[in-house]
């Protein structure tokens, strides 16, 4: 599903130019459960937003379902993202005016998915998520396990085929963690692909396989089944 | 999507009080101004402009020449408009607009024992038929064939038909009754008001009295008497000329000429009488320029409200970038952004358009002086509607714009990592920094501005006038028929100085007002004849010494009906040439008739006109009539507690003197006050100027420090780590946002000292411009902005730095 070859990012300024990633290659087979590990700096958000498409790349190539994105504009892009990925972020993101249910339903409204079917399709996902009696909440009225199982339903409430997760257990405690933890794996379980960024070892062994960074290279990948 | 658009937004809106209160505050100052000003100068412009054919009328008017100055002025020899009547060419109308004074109507009310009394009636005309042809007039009742077939017939309009005759109905009115003095007026018809603004406004038509129209003097022109002339093509109106020059030459034309004067005819298109103030004889036009500056004040306001608008919203796109990351991650397009940014904008400005509705009635109440006189009578609901519809869609566009360009160009990656731009240097000139500099420099220019004037005007009252004119009440003679005019005045003077409360009482006009009499007189001089141009009050005896006005030679003047005595001024003394005042006692002016005034005394320079004009040579005559003495003058004893009793002594005796008419006084005080009335307008306006833009440049300035603060969270909270306290940091803000003021004060300062000394110019004595002025204004600005920064200083100083250092 994702074939990354010879990936080379780079981040300017005025006088210094510091290779952010260097010379990545990946490949992630479809309904695989990825999880990118490394200490901080070393890299692993950065590659996670170019798998996301939400950052280009400087030089290499990207395959996605065996197109190359590599050079795809900002349009074509956005296109891609809302039709087949999900984000779960560590700080849950979500739009503080809008509730619950509304949060749920903005991937729909922006693929343009008519009323009652965004409605059935969000009040599925809630269910799912087991949120629904908050459904009307606005997110500072929900804990912080709470908004990150919104943001969960948030992502899949698209029905995408790739879920990013930046650290989704990081601002949790462990039961809150391991209860998105199971969301994941269950989401993994039905065919959706995971690329999850994480800290933590216990995440990880929640995974298929872990890739192991180390100042914006993969050193090692060790399968945990 | 539009559903989620409007919901966001009134959320978004609610949560954000503070600055959505701002924002609508500040926009509604530039609605509220454009929506004044757009109606004022749609009514200004909308004048004459329903009359049918506009195009082909004209008014005529008289260019004079006199001493080499050239001025038109729109008065016609009485003689001109018969003599174009009998001679117009076909198809052409003329039309006559003579303005009739009347001191009284008596009109006997139907079921009322007495009559209804109106005193000088405005807008009462003598005209022709013709007057009807050219004005499209609704006829409720009689007819213009018809209207004038008797001398004494008189058409209504509707308006004054209601006053004239509360309970009845237009059509009834025809044949009524109105009596002026002894004379019966018998209404013939009531038209309907003019349903445009229009420079004809007379309510009352009658036709021209026949003494009036059989009157061929071609010699005065008096701005009572207009004329119209509605002519098809160019060369029956020159035709029509060309009359008026021959019987001009032949009649007046050589004796004008022994005077120094050349008259010449000349006309212009009624499409421009609205604006030409030179021809106004009725105070109704309206000056271009000043039309031109209130669009240009409109236009103004409304650019620095929306230029805060940008300042405040764009001052938000950084709390909102994670907002608009995480809707671009889910796959909003730029558009959506966009229009989602436009919608919230026209959110804003709507309510804003609401807010100023009270607003703009606030100011019609508090400044009505600024209000053209008349708009009220005509409904612009409409146009006005109209107006505000595209007002409301252009701002939120433009508005709108450049913040909706931000927020499509944050970066989703950035925001959602919970990182914001903080890219933009505190010190670096920012577009957002030149728009405060540019706002606090019309703010400064304004307080500059509103010192000077205030303290100019200041001065006016103040300043040694040399008479002096406090504790004096003066009160107008009675000069109608019914009112005893013909009492002599000094027998409610002698009444007066019996009693000990009255501390003097002096006849005359006003010392410094417009009032005097104008008269050429001559004086032999070593050299030879000299012509001596000079104004004329007359006094009593006892004038001088109420007003405390010094003689510097000879005596004053004698009170006796016969003697002519006149007193004279340094300015006089300097305008003949002679050099000490001694030298003129006993000399005499010859006036134009020939009749000799001998002068008397010399009296030191006091102020006879406001102090925008030079003292010029002035002359005192002693006079016993009441038709030149005009006013009553009376002293107030030193005793404050003392007034209310000569004032009740004052109405006692005028009471037995003139049982018919109204006791009205006025402190001289505020008589000279009025000699000022454009210029305490122009204050009022510039204060309120300098009110709304600090008002709106605060605004701006509220927003910058909100972002500034925002921008630098994280080096405040270093810096309070390192142990900085909270008045360093307040301190550390505030200095660039002083530094911005003091930008703008070294701008405007020039600016504002080139403006004032133009509008001091106009005043032949006035104050210094003097360095504590500009100092004093730079202080209070500088003040307001750190007042304004400082509520956002002080949050951002007192923020736990625990909160501001944690990166996630």
């Amino acid at each position: 599903m994702i074939k990354i070859t010879n990936l080379q990012k780079y981040y300017r300024t005025e006088e210094v130019e510091t290779v952010a990633l260097n010379n990545v290659n990946i490949h992630v087979k479809e309904g695989e459960f990825v999880a990118v590990m490394g200490p901080s700096g070393c890299g692993k958000s950065t590659l996670l937003n170019i798998v996301g498409l939400l950052d280009d790349l400087d030089e290499g190539s990207y395959l996605f379902n065996g197109t190359e994105v590599a050079k795809f504009k900002e349009g074509n892009r956005s296109n891609l993202r809302k039709h087949n990925i999900g984000f779960v972020f560590q700080s849950f993101n979500l739009i503080d005016e809008l509730t619950v249910f509304e949060n749920v339903e903005l991937p729909l409204v922006y693929t343009n998915v008519p009323a009652a079917e965004r409605k059935r399709r969000v009040e599925e996902v809630l269910e799912k998520v087991q949120i629904m009696h908050r459904r009307n909440h606005f997110p500072q009225q929900l804990s912080g396990g709470q908004q990150q199982r919104v943001a969960v339903a948030r992502a899949v409430v698209n029905n995408p085929k790739l879920i990013l997760a930046d650290e989704p257990t990081g601002n949790l405690d462990s039961s809150n963690g391991n209860e998105v933890m199971h969301l994941l794996t269950e989401l993994n379980e039905a065919g959706t692909t995971i690329v999850m960024v994480t800290h933590s070892e216990h995440d990880a062994k929640f995974a298929d396989r872990v890739i192991r960074m180390l100042d914006g290279q993969v050193i090692m990948e060790t399968s945990t089944v | 999507m539009i559903k989620n658009y409007f919901k966001t937004t009134l959320r978004y809106l609610w949560r954000n009080k503070l600055f959505t209160v701002l924002n609508i505050v500040g926009l509604s100052i530039g609605i509220s101004a454009c929506w004044m000003v757009f109606s004022m100068v749609h009514y200004e412009f909308s004048f004459d402009k329903e009359i049918p054919e506009l195009t082909d009328i004209y008014q005529i008017v008289s260019a004079q020449e006199y001493e080499g100055k050239k001025s038109s002025f729109a008065g016609i020899p009485l003689g001109m408009p018969p003599l174009l009547a009998d001679e117009s060419l076909e198809g052409t109308l003329v039309v006559p607009i003579y303005s009739q004074y009347i001191e009284r109507f008596s009109i006997p009310q139907e079921g009322e024992k007495e009559p209804l009394l109106l005193e000088e009636q405005s807008g009462i005309v003598g005209t022709r038929t013709s007057y009807f042809d050219l004005l499209p007039y609704e006829w409720l009742a009689g007819n213009a064939k018809t209207a004038f077939a008797d001398p004494n017939n008189v058409v209504l309009t509707t308006d004054r038909a209601k006053v004239y005759f509360p309970k009845s109905d237009p059509a009834d009115i025809v044949g009524k009754v109105i009596m002026r003095d002894t004379t019966q007026l018998v209404v013939s018809g009531v038209v309907k008001n003019l349903p445009f603004p229009s420079s004809f406004n007379a309510q009352v038509f009658m036709p021209i009295p026949e003494k009036q129209w059989s009157d061929h003097n071609w010699m005065g022109m008096n701005s009572n008497h207009t004329l119209y002339v509605k002519a098809k093509n160019k060369s029956s109106l020159q035709h029509l000329l060309d009359v008026a020059h021959k019987r001009y030459k032949e009649t007046a034309a050589e004796e004008h000429l022994a005077m120094g004067a050349k008259v010449q005819f000349g006309s212009f298109p009624l499409v421009n009488k609205h604006f030409e103030r030179q021809h106004d004889t009725d105070g109704s036009s309206a000056d271009i320029k000043v039309i031109y500056g209130l669009i240009a004040i409109g236009g103004f306001l409304l650019i620095l409200a929306c230029i805060n608008y940008i300042n405040l919203s764009t001052a938000q796109v950084p709390q909102r970038a994670r907002e608009i990351g995480v809707r671009k991650t889910l796959g909003a397009r730029p558009v959506s952004l966009t229009a989602n940014f436009m919608v919230e904008t026209l959110f804003i400005t709507s309510f804003a358009l609401l807010l100023s509705w009270p607003l703009v009635s606030l100011f019609q109440t508090i400044f009505p002086e600024f209000m053209p006189k008349g708009i009220d009578r005509f409904d612009n609901s409409l146009i006005v509607g109209i107006f505000l519809f595209g007002l409301l869609i252009l701002i939120s566009f433009f508005a709108g714009l450049y913040p909706a360009y931000l927020i499509n160009r944050v970066r989703a990656v950035e925001t959602l990592k919970g990182k914001v731009e903080t890219k933009i240097k505190g010190t670096r000139l920012t577009l957002r920094k030149s728009l405060i500099v540019f706002q606090f420099i019309i703010a400064q220019f304004f307080i500059v501005s509103a010192l000077i004037i205030g303290q100019q005007l200041d001065y006016t009252l103040k300043a040694d006038l040399g008479f002096v004119h406090d504790a004096i009440v003066n009160v107008r003679m009675p000069y109608k028929s019914y009112q005893n005019s013909d009492v002599d005045p000094f027998l409610y003077k002698q009444a007066l100085e019996k009693y000990p409360e009255i501390a003097g009482i002096a006849l005359g006009h006003e010392p410094q007002s417009n009032n005097h009499w104008g008269n050429l007189y001559y004086f032999t001089a070593d050299t030879g004849r000299i012509q001596l141009h000079a104004p004329r009050k007359y006094i009593d005896k006892d004038y001088i010494d109420l007003y405390q006005i010094e003689l510097l030679a000879g005596r004053n003047i004698l009170q006796t009906d016969t003697m002519r005595d006149i007193l004279v001024n340094e300015a006089t003394l300097k305008a003949l040439g002679l050099q000490a005042p001694e030298q003129i006692i006993g000399q005499h002016l010859i006036q134009h008739d020939g009749v000799s005034l001998p002068v008397v005394g010399v009296f030191k320079d006091f102020h006879q006109k406001s102090l925008r004009a030079e003292i010029e040579p002035l002359l005192l005559g002693s006079s016993g009539k009441r038709r030149e003495l005009q006013v009553f003058h009376i002293k107030l004893p030193n005793d404050r507690r003392q007034w209310k009793k000569a004032l009740a002594t004052m109405e006692k005796e005028w009471t037995t003197f003139y049982p018919n008419a109204p006791f009205e006084y006025k402190f001289a005080d505020e008589n000279i006050k009025t000699l000022y009335e454009t210029e305490h307008r122009t204050a009022k306006l510039i204060d309120l100027a300098t009110g709304v833009t600090i008002f709106i440049s605060c605004l701006g300035l509220f927003g910058l420090a909100t972002l500034t603060a925002f921008q630098r969270t994280k080096e405040i909270g270093i810096r309070k780590v390192l142990g900085a306290s909270v008045a360093g940091i307040v301190g550390l803000l505030s200095k660039d946002f002083v530094k911005l003021v003091l930008i703008a004060i070294v701008v405007a300062s020039p600016i504002a000292w080139w403006a004032m000394n133009e509008w001091l110019a106009d005043f032949a004595y006035r104050i210094p411009i003097q360095w504590w002025m500009f100092m004093l204004a730079g202080l209070l600005a500088v003040l307001v902005a750190l007042l304004t920064v400082s509520y956002q200083a002080i949050r951002a100083a007192r923020t736990n730095p625990v909160n501001s250092l944690r990166d996630e």
